[in-house]
Formats: structure tokens, C-alpha cells, sequence
């Protein structure tokens, strides 16, 4: 049983979001603290990949795997954000993938991840609108599918209609007493204090505990988006390359050098509003979240070579985001060591929609020492920052 | 673009048929804290004309909703819709099909 803890949470995307549902639910006093809008970072600029296609097998396959059995559980509880659980492919660009695809293919269903590979036939049985010289690809049955914003909106409504505390418009730094972290300052200075706070500041959290000389190795990773005009869509399933995994581990690719500088590799989702995105890119350049246009067009000639039909459908829009990346792709979730009072709970690089449900879970097993949802160790931040 | 007794029923953005008591709506049930947070959850000026033809009035009602300061969107490119068939050859690449 817990008695009531106090907790901050700074940082209202969809990390801080999940966080201060669990502990509220768990019977914690919460306080959300975000500086600008609620959802207004990363977790608005992304797709709404819920995925396990792409995870290895091991301690990844279970972090993915439990998010998604969490997720579902949120689905039945929450208001509608549009989830839905289609599945997803994998597509091949050349006979070269045929064999690690089939590996691949093994390895994951060793693990138990409903995933199958589908031959030449197969593919374009499923996804008749892709290219004809698509040589196979893969299906796996529990991928799922979301709308970020209004995900990371339902679970601060439904905390908030619990009783926590929602503080959009209010940037805050960390207080720190006596060798503890006991809370946070606002700009106003406004002192609030805390048992326990947790940061959730996606790519910014280096910033707010760099004054604790706590060095944080988040760096910016960005991905640019395009939006596809509602219309006739390319079909409903949502379709990643092959090569996608590839550019995710940055591994090595056979497609021209420049795909490769800009990490750019087909991903096209379908949402509920019936237009769709094209995705992505992966660079390092800092926090500029501006399109350019080398990489729009990139991913444009990405998106024709699997799909040529797209050529006459109206490109409305583009945007980037910030993916919070980390060294060994984990993010830093639990206590940090040395610092009392402060917890991390970011770093999630491209799969902060996904993995928000067991952070969140995780993280209220933490702060009130329940048995954890998923063996925190991996998360330690301690791998990175020394005690 | 003040009306007396503002007709819910009222489209505000045409391209993704958002009322204005939709938006009414959306900013109470999300409690809804800036003019971004609210095209957000609506859609409001996501459309095909990119807010060409509602900007001004949900700027309107922003303005009487949100403090200032908190408003929205940046323009974004492209400047209209263009077919996603011409965009391989935009500057710094050889376009290949
Ligand atoms: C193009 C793109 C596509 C993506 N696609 C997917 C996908 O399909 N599936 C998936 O799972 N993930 C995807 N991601 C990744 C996902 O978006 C992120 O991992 C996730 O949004 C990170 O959430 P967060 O809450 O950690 O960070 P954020 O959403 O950035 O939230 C951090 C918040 O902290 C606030 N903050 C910062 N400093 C302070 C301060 N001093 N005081 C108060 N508040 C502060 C910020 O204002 C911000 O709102 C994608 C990302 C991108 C860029
Ligand atoms: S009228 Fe609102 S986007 Fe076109």
C-alpha cells in the first residue's frame, strides 16, 4: 500500500504523459510541469508506430512486447486516440535481402513474435499497390498503430481526472538540497516541492541536468515527416522497408550514398484521418526542425521506388521532430545514483510511442517498490553516468 | 469576425469540417491550452489548403481563448500542394524514378 508520495514529473510528452498516469493511478500525487504545450515536442512531431517487427530478440522483443499488452489494456481504459492494431510489413528492395529477411524471419519467431515471411506472391497478394519488382517481404500480426498526440492527451486527462496536477506554460529547473534533488524551481520561482522527481524532458533532459553535473548522453537525432493528402490511399496497411531495420541499427545498406547520409528509408502509415505519412530520415544537426529539401525529396524517391502509383497523390505538408537518441538505443529509465529524489525516464530515440506504456508502468513500480513491470537493469541510467 | 450568438454549427476550417462547436468542445474536453494544442486535437487548419482559407478566424478565436504568445504553426512547406511526383527533382539531387 502507498501512502500518498509526491511526484514531479517535468516534461508532458508522451514519457511524462504515461509516467503521471501510472503513478496517479497507483495512488501518488502527481504535478506535470511542461514549459510550452502539453504533447509539444517530440511526441507531436512522430509517427504512430507501436512496434515489434524491428526489435531484436532478447530484452528489446520483451520491452516491445509488454508495451504492447500494456497499450492494449490503455486502449479499453482511455478515451479514443485512434488505436488500432493492423499489424505491419516489411518490404524487400532486391533479392539481396531474400536471405537476412528469412533470417530475420527465424529469429523473431524463435523469440514468439507473430511474424511470417511472405514470397514474391504472398507481398503483392497483400499490398497489391506496391512496385512489381518488390521481391518479398514480412507480416508481423502485433504491430500496432496509435495517434501520438492524442494518446499522450487522453493519459494527462485521465490522470488529471484522478487528480494530478497539469502545468502547461511553465518551464522549471531542478532543486537541488543538501545533495538531493527535492523538487523544482519555476521561471516565476515558484519553489514546489517533492519525494520524488522525475525527468521526462525528452531531448531537452541534458539540459536540466547538466547543473547537477550529471552528464546525460541524449543527443538529437531528427526525422522528417511528409503528408500525404487525403484520397485514395496506397493501401491501409502500414509498410516499412527492409532496410528500415538496417538504417535503425546503422548498419550498412546496398542503396545509393546519399539515402544513406540522411538515414532515409521507406515507412508509409495510413492514419485514421485518411491521409497518410511518409517517412524518414535520421541526422544529427542539432535542434533545427526545419524540412530541407534534400532530405524531402529523398524521401519522396523512396516512397515512388516501392510505390510508383504515389507519384500523382498531393504532397500538404512537412514537419521534423527530435528523437531523444542514446549510445546503446535504451533510454535512461529509473533512480540515478548519487542523486536522491531524481529519476530519468527518456531517451527513447524512435520508439517513444511505443515503449511509453511500460516506461510509465516502470517507473511508478520504482517510485512506490513494487515488483518492476520489466527488469530495470538495461535501463540503468548508471550505464552512462557515474555514480 | 465576431458574431452576437455564434452558431455552433458554423464551419470554421472547410477542408477537415471543423465547427466552431467542435472547437468549442475540444478546448473543454482536453483542456486545452493554446491555439497548437487545439488544431492538434481538431485538425483545424490541417487540411489540404493548409489553413489558407480558416487562418483568420481560428486566429480570431485563439486570440480571444489563449493568453498571447501561445499561437500557432510556422509556416510549413510545401507553399501549395504540389503531386509527390515532382518532389525527386527539388534542388541537390539527380532525380532517378
Ligand atoms: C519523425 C519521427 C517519427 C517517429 N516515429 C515514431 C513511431 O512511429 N513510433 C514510436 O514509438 N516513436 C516514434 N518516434 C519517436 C517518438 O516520437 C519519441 O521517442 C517520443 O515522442 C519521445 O517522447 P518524450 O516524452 O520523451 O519527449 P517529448 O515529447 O519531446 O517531451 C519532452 C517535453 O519536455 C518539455 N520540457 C523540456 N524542458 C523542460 C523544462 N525545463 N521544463 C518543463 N518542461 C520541459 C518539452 O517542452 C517537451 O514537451 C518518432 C520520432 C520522430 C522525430
Ligand atoms: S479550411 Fe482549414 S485547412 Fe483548409
Amino acid at each position: 500500500m502507498s501512502a500518498s508520495v509526491r511526484v514531479i514529473v517535468v516534461g508532458a510528452g508522451v514519457i511524462g504523459a504515461a509516467t503521471a498516469y501510472y503513478l496517479q493511478t497507483a495512488g501518488a500525487e502527481v504535478t506535470l510541469f511542461d514549459r510550452a504545450d502539453v504533447g509539444g515536442g517530440t511526441s507531436s512531431r512522430s509517427d504512430g508506430n507501436v512496434l515489434a517487427i524491428d526489435k531484436e530478440p532478447g530484452y528489446d522483443g520483451v520491452l516491445a512486447l509488454r508495451s504492447q499488452e500494456l497499450l492494449a489494456q490503455l486502449a479499453d481504459d482511455l478515451g479514443p486516440f485512434e488505436y488500432r492494431a493492423p499489424g505491419s510489413y516489411l518490404v524487400l528492395d532486391s533479392e539481396d535481402e531474400l536471405d537476412p529477411a528469412r533470417s530475420w524471419v527465424e529469429q523473431e519467431r524463435a523469440f514468439g513474435l507473430p511474424i511470417r515471411f511472405l514470397d514474391r506472391r504472398a507481398i503483392h497478394a497483400e499490398l497489391p499497390d506496391l512496385a512489381d519488382d518488390v521481391p518479398g517481404g514480412l507480416y508481423c500480426a502485433s504491430d500496432a498503430t496509435l495517434n501520438p498526440l492524442l494518446y499522450t492527451r487522453r493519459l494527462i486527462g485521465a490522470a488529471r481526472e484522478r487528480g494530478a496536477r497539469v502545468r502547461p506554460h511553465t518551464p522549471v529547473t531542478l532543486k537541488l538540497e543538501d545533495g538531493r534533488v527535492s523538487g523544482v524551481d519555476t521561471l516565476s520561482g515558484e519553489r514546489c516541492e517533492a519525494d520524488v522527481t522525475v525527468v521526462a524532458a525528452g531531448v531537452w533532459t541534458p539540459v536540466l541536468t547538466h547543473p547537477l553535473s550529471l552528464l546525460v548522453p541524449i543527443r538529437p537525432r531528427k526525422g522528417t515527416l511528409l503528408v500525404g493528402a487525403r484520397g485514395p490511399l496506397h493501401g491501409t496497411a502500414k509498410v516499412m522497408e527492409f532496410g528500415y531495420l538496417m538504417a535503425k541499427f546503422g548498419r550498412t545498406r546496398s542503396v545509393p550514398e546519399e539515402f544513406e547520409r540522411y538515414g532515409v528509408a521507406l515507412v508509409y502509415e495510413p492514419t485514421a484521418s485518411q491521409n497518410f505519412l511518409l517517412g524518414s530520415s535520421r541526422e544529427f544537426v542539432g535542434e533545427d526542425v526545419t524540412p530541407k529539401e534534400p532530405v524531402m525529396s529523398l524521401i519522396a524517391r523512396r516512397a515512388l521506388r516501392f510505390y510508383p502509383g504515389m507519384a500523382h497523390s498531393l504532397f500538404i505538408r512537412a514537419y521534423a521532430g527530435l528523437r531523444p537518441w542514446t549510445p546503446d538505443h535504451f533510454p535512461l529509465v529509473g533512480p540515478v545514483k548519487g542523486v536522491p529524489g531524481l529519476m530519468l525516464a527518456a531517451g527513447h530515440e524512435g520508439d517513444g510511442i511505443g515503449l511509453a506504456a511500460v516506461t510509465g508502468r516502470l517507473v511508478a513500480d520504482l517510485v512506490l517498490h513494487r515488483a518492476p513491470v520489466v527488469d530495470p537493469g538495461p535501463l540503468d541510467p548508471g550505464r552512462f553516468t557515474s555514480a | 469576425m465576431t458574431t452576437k450568438s455564434p452558431d455552433q454549427d458554423l464551419i470554421i476550417c472547410r477542408c477537415e469540417r471543423v465547427t466552431l462547436g467542435a472547437l468549442v468542445e475540444a478546448r473543454r474536453a482536453f483542456d486545452v491550452s493554446s491555439g497548437r494544442e487545439l488544431k492538434l486535437v481538431t485538425r483545424a487548419s490541417m487540411g489540404i489548403c493548409q489553413g489558407r482559407v480558416c487562418h483568420a478566424a481560428l486566429e480570431a478565436l485563439y486570440a480571444r481563448w489563449f493568453p498571447p504568445g501561445r499561437d500557432v504553426a510556422r509556416p510549413r512547406p510545401p507553399a501549395r500542394p504540389v503531386p509527390f511526383g515532382v518532389l525527386p527533382s527539388l534542388k541537390g539531387d539527380d532525380a532517378d524514378g
